[in-house]
């Protein structure tokens, strides 16, 4: 089956980062706090960016914080946050970051259904502008555009 | 004809970029395309025509797949993918 909703308190709205370590960690936060993921989860993330490079900085200011599946998540989930200001991950063609997703499975397949509908929201650039400039008290309606595949 | 996407863990980044060419694919109606994702560590067992990987990966690739691979800067943006895609798959394809 997998996980098909993203939850709105999963949804953070101009959160502060200093560096790209930051951005990972705040915006893994609500899921740290609702116990889907370890602490173990976010320094894997951060260490597979260490080992691998920036390239989880996949398209122009958008980082997709993930690793691998592992007993350090309790339950696959995605997390959005944007930035107050944007950070430098490191990335030639995409920095700096202001749209951090995080990416939690506890398999290879349990968050494909969820996934399909953020690349489907993704896809439509009027999305990406809303998410952009969206406030905290929107968090509700774009739980809501993503989980309906808007 | 295969193609893969290759991102670091296999299991992200990939995927993003699975999500997006089958459904190039699919608007383009091109028939027998099939469309999977690989981590970097094991891309050397994975046989494909055309490879799709970020300029951040793309240095760590074996010298025979580099040839054969189509470097994006956006996963997301699937207007950007379908340019470099679907010629490359014309091609291929002998069209």
């Amino acid at each position: 089956m997998g996980v098909k909703n993203i939850a709105p308190s999963d949804i953070q709205m101009n959160v502060h980062a200093n560096n790209w370590q930051e951005a990972l960690t705040v915006a893994a936060q609500p899921l740290l706090d609702a116990d889907k993921i370890t602490t173990d989860y976010i320094t894997n993330m951060i260490e597979s960016v260490k080992k691998l490079g920036p390239y989880i900085v996949i398209a122009p200011g958008l980082a997709l914080g993930h690793a691998r599946p592992s007993a350090a998540v309790k339950q696959s989930s995605i997390a959005i946050a944007t930035l107050d200001q944007p950070v430098k991950f490191g990335n030639k063609d995409n920095d700096p970051v202001d749209l951090v997703i995080i990416l939690a499975s506890i398999n290879d397949h349990d968050h494909l259904g969820l996934m399909k509908k953020i690349v489907t929201f993704l896809n439509n650039k009027k999305n990406l502008q809303w998410l952009r400039s969206a406030s905290q008290n929107e968090a509700e309606q774009i739980a809501d555009a993503i989980n309906k595949g808007k | 004809m295969k193609i893969v996407a290759i991102c670091g863990l296999g299991v992200g980044s990939s995927v993003i970029g699975k999500m997006n060419i089958d459904s190039i694919v699919s608007d383009n109606g091109f028939d027998d395309v099939d469309v999977d994702t690989v981590d970097l560590g094991s891309v050397s067992g994975k046989t494909a025509e055309i490879y799709v990987t970020t300029r951040e990966l793309f240095d760590n690739l074996p010298e025979d797949i580099k040839p054969k691979t189509i470097v994006l800067t956006n996963f997301v943006d699937k207007a950007d993918i379908e340019k470099h895609l679907v010629p490359k798959i014309k091609e291929i394809q002998g069209q």
